[in-house]
C-alpha cells in the first residue's frame, strides 16, 4: 500500500506525453505550478510516474518549495494512471494564466537570475582571468616563463599546470553550488507563477 | 606488420559496425535521430563529449606540437580545457532547455524568424565543413602512411564509414561509436604514459631535464611555436568562446534529459578530456627525447606522428613484435577517433539542413515525422559526399587554415549570436544576420591573409584571428541591432525565452495548454 493521501485527492492533469522521467516531473512541477496539486506524497496514479523519476535520480530530492517527496519505489504498485477531473481550475476564475513577462519579473526568478550570477561571475572571472592572464604572460615575458623553479621544470611549465587545476576546481564548484541552489530556486519560480501572476 | 595493423582495423570497424547494426534497430524518431531519445545520463554523454572533443587533431597534434616546439604545444592543449569554461557555465544549459536539435533551435526559439535560423543554418555549415575537410586529410594521411592505401581511397573509405554510422543509426550510433573511441583513446594513453613513465623510473621532471638538455632552454619557455606576442592570447580567445560556438558540440547537450544531466557531462569530459590533454605534455617530451626531433620532422614535418613514434619506441623499437603491435593499436585508434569525430560533425550538418532548412524554413515545420526522418538521412548522405568530395580535393593543399577557420568562425560568428540571444533582450533578427556575416567574413578573410595561409608574407601577423573577428562579430550584432526598433513582441519573445532558458519551463506552452483546456 501506499501513502494515504491527506484530505482530499487533488485534481491531476495528466501529463500529455509521458515518454520519460523528465517530462514527468515538469508536467508534475506545471500541476504545481498551476496550484491544483501540492506534491506531498504518493497518489493513485502520481506514483507510478514519480517512481520513475525516483529511479532515475536515486537520490530523494527533496524541495523545500515545491515539496516533492517521492516515496520508496517498493512501495509502488501498478496502477493505471487516474487522470481526476479538475474539481476547480485555477484558470477558470482564479488567478490568470502566467505570462512570460510576470515570470521573469517575478521575485522568485529574480532570486534565480541573482544567485546564478553570484556564482557564475566570480567562477568564470578568476578562471578566465587567470587563463588569459597566463596567456599574456607567454606572450609578453618570455623571461618570467622560462624562470627556473625545480632543476629544468619552469614556471611557464608551473602556470600551464594550474590552468589545469584552476579549469577543475571551477567546474567542480560550478557543479557543485548549481546542483545545489540553481535547480530547486528554479522550481520555486515555477511553484509560484501562480501566485504571482494574480 | 600491415597485415597485423589490418586485423586491429578491421576489428576496430566491426565493432563499430555492430553498434551501428544496434542502434539502427533502435532509431525510428526524429528524436532518436537527431538526439538519442534524449535519454542519454551524464557519464555516458560525458564520454561521448570527450570522444568528439579528442579528435586525432588533439590526439596527435598536440603530443607533435609539443615534441617540437615544447610549451607552446602545452599552452595548446590547456586551452582546449579552458574552452569549457563557458560551455558549462554559460552555454551547455541554455542550450539543452530551449533547443530539441540543433544550433539553429536555439537561435529561431529566441527570434521566432525563419531567417534567423537561417543564419545558424551558414554558420553551422561552414564551422563543419572546415573542421571536418583537415579530419578527412588527417585519416587519408595516416591510412595511407601505414597501410600503403593511397590517399584517395582511405578519404572514401572514411567517407563511408561516416555514412554508414549516421545514416543507419544516427545519434545514438554515433554517440556509442565516440564512447568506444573515447574509451580506447584513454586506455591507450594511460598505458603509453605508464610505459612512459616506466623508463623514466617515474621521475617525470627527468624528461623536461632531457628535453633541456637536448634541444635547449627556449624548449621549457614559451615562443616556440607562436612568432606575434598575442598569438597565445587569441588562440586562448578562440578556443574559449569558439568551443561555446561549434554546433556539434551544441548538438551533444540535446541528448540528455535535464540540464542537471548537461552539466554533469561536461564535468565528466573536463576530467576525460583534461587528463588526456595533460598528458600529451609528457608524451610528446618522450617523443622529443627518446624519438629525436630530426626522427619525428623526418616522418611528417608537422610532428603530428609523435605519438605512434613514441609508442613503436615504447613497444620495443622497429621490427619488434611489441613495438609493432603498440603501433598498429595507436594508429588504428587515431583512425577511429578520426571516424568518429566526423560521423558526429556529419549529424550535425545534416540537422542542419534536413531540421533547419528543410523542415523548418522551407516547410514552415509542417512535415510528417516519417518524411523528416527521411529528409534526415537524406542529407546525411548529401553531407558525406560533399565532405569525401573537399577531402579529395584538399590532398597536398595546407589544410591547417582550415583548422584555424573553424574555431574562429565558431568564436566570431555563433558565439556572439548564441551568447547575444540567451541574455540581450534588446537583440533582434537583424542583429543575428548582421553578427553572423560580420564575424563570419572578418575570421574568413583574417585566417586567409593570416600566416597560417600566406605563410611568410602575411598581411595579418596574428595565426588565430579570433581576438580582433569575435570584436567585429559583436559589433556586427549591436549594430544591426540597433538599427531596427526594439518591439513589444521581440521583447515578449526574450521574456519567455529567457524564462525558459533559465529554468526550463516553457510558459508558452503552459499557457497554450490552459487555453486548448478551458476552450
Amino acid at each position: 500500500m501506499w501513502f494515504k493521501p491527506s484530505g482530499e485527492i487533488p485534481a491531476y492533469r495528466r501529463p500529455t506525453k509521458s515518454t520519460g522521467p523528465n517530462q514527468v516531473l515538469s508536467a508534475l512541477r506545471s500541476n504545481a505550478a498551476q496550484g491544483e496539486i501540492e506534491i506531498l506524497g504518493g497518489w493513485p496514479g502520481l506514483c507510478l510516474e514519480l517512481a520513475h523519476v525516483a529511479r532515475k535520480r536515486k537520490r530523494r530530492p527533496t524541495n523545500r518549495c515545491a515539496q516533492i517527496k517521492i516515496m520508496e519505489t517498493s512501495m509502488i504498485e501498478l496502477l493505471p494512471l487516474v487522470p481526476v477531473d479538475s474539481m476547480s481550475s485555477p484558470t477558470d476564475n482564479g488567478p490568470e494564466a502566467p505570462t512570460s513577462q510576470s515570470v521573469s519579473r517575478s521575485p522568485s526568478f529574480r532570486k534565480l537570475m541573482s544567485i546564478k550570477r553570484r556564482a557564475i561571475a566570480p567562477l568564470l572571472g578568476i578562471s578566465l582571468m587567470y587563463s588569459f592572464g597566463v596567456a599574456l604572460l607567454s606572450g609578453f615575458a618570455h623571461d618570467v616563463m622560462s624562470t627556473k623553479v625545480s632543476g629544468s621544470f619552469t614556471l611557464g611549465y608551473l602556470l600551464v599546470l594550474g590552468i589545469y587545476g584552476v579549469c577543475w576546481l571551477v567546474a567542480i564548484a560550478y557543479v557543485v553550488v548549481a546542483n545545489r541552489l540553481f535547480d530547486s530556486q528554479a522550481l520555486c519560480v515555477v511553484a509560484s507563477i501562480s501566485g504571482e501572476a494574480s | 606488420m600491415k597485415l597485423l595493423t589490418v586485423a586491429i582495423f578491421v576489428v576496430i570497424l566491426a565493432v563499430t559496425l555492430l553498434i551501428t547494426y544496434w542502434a539502427a534497430r533502435k532509431t525510428h524518431t526524429t528524436s532518436e535521430f537527431y538526439a538519442a531519445g534524449g535519454n542519454l545520463s551524464a557519464r555516458a554523454n560525458g564520454f561521448a563529449l570527450a570522444g568528439d572533443w579528442m579528435s586525432a587533431a588533439a590526439f596527435l597534434g598536440f603530443s607533435g606540437l609539443v615534441s617540437l616546439y615544447g610549451m607552446d604545444g602545452s599552452l595548446y592543449a590547456v586551452a582546449a580545457l579552458a574552452a569549457f569554461l563557458v560551455v558549462l557555465m554559460v552555454i551547455a544549459e541554455p542550450v539543452r532547455n530551449t533547443g530539441r536539435f540543433t544550433f539553429g533551435d536555439v537561435i529561431a526559439e529566441r527570434m521566432q524568424r525563419p531567417s534567423a535560423r537561417l543564419a545558424a543554418i551558414v554558420g553551422t555549415i561552414v564551422v563543419n565543413i572546415a573542421y571536418m575537410v583537415p579530419q578527412m586529410a588527417g585519416a587519408g594521411a595516416l591510412v595511407k602512411l601505414l597501410l600503403g592505401v593511397p590517399y584517395d581511397i582511405a578519404v572514401v573509405l572514411v567517407g563511408v564509414g561516416m555514412i554508414v554510422y549516421v545514416l543507419f543509426g544516427g545519434m545514438i550510433a554515433t554517440t556509442w561509436v565516440q564512447i568506444v573511441k573515447a574509451v580506447l583513446l584513454l586506455v591507450a594513453a594511460t598505458v603509453l604514459v605508464f610505459m612512459l613513465l616506466a623508463t623514466v623510473h617515474f621521475k617525470p621532471l627527468s624528461l623536461f631535464a632531457s628535453v633541456e638538455k637536448m634541444y635547449g632552454a627556449k624548449m621549457l619557455s614559451p615562443g616556440g611555436y607562436f612568432n606575434h606576442p598575442l598569438d597565445t592570447l587569441s588562440l586562448f580567445i578562440s578556443f574559449i568562446f569558439g568551443v561555446a560556438g561549434l554546433p556539434h558540440i551544441m548538438t551533444r547537450f540535446y541528448t540528455v534529459p535535464d540540464a542537471k544531466t548537461a552539466r554533469k557531462s561536461v564535468l565528466w569530459l573536463m576530467f576525460l578530456a583534461g587528463s588526456f590533454f595533460m598528458v600529451t605534455t609528457l608524451i610528446g617530451l618522450g617523443s622529443a627525447t627518446f624519438v629525436g626531433q630530426s626522427a619525428i620532422r623526418s616522418i611528417d614535418p608537422g610532428g603530428n606522428l609523435a605519438l605512434p613514434l613514441l609508442a613503436l619506441y615504447l613497444g620495443g623499437g622497429a621490427g619488434t613484435i611489441g613495438g609493432q603491435v603498440f603501433l598498429a593499436s595507436i594508429c588504428a585508434i587515431a583512425f577511429a577517433a578520426i571516424l568518429a569525430v566526423v560521423a558526429g560533425l556529419t549529424l550535425a550538418s545534416s540537422g542542419a539542413i534536413a531540421h533547419d532548412l528543410y523542415v523548418n524554413v522551407i516547410h514552415g515545420g509542417k512535415v510528417s515525422e516519417v518524411k523528416q526522418v527521411r529528409v534526415a538521412r537524406t542529407a546525411t548522405m548529401l553531407v558525406g559526399v560533399v565532405a569525401v568530395t573537399l577531402g579529395l580535393l584538399a590532398q597536398g593543399i595546407n589544410v591547417g587554415v582550415l583548422v584555424i577557420l573553424a574555431i574562429s568562425v565558431a568564436a566570431s560568428a555563433n558565439f556572439p549570436i548564441i551568447f547575444l540571444s540567451i541574455f540581450w533582450r534588446r537583440f533582434n533578427t537583424a542583429g543575428v544576420i548582421g553578427g553572423m556575416t560580420a564575424g563570419l567574413v572578418s575570421s574568413v578573410a583574417l585566417a586567409f591573409v593570416g600566416p597560417a595561409f600566406m605563410k611568410d608574407h602575411a598581411l595579418f601577423p596574428i595565426v588565430n584571428p579570433a581576438i580582433v573577428s569575435m570584436p567585429i562579430g559583436f559589433l556586427g550584432a549591436w549594430i544591426f541591432t540597433m538599427l531596427t526598433p526594439h518591439t513589444s513582441n521581440n521583447n515578449d519573445n526574450f521574456d519567455a525565452f529567457f524564462v525558459r532558458a533559465q529554468t526550463g519551463v516553457n510558459i508558452k506552452e503552459i499557457a497554450q495548454r490552459d487555453r486548448s483546456r478551458n476552450a
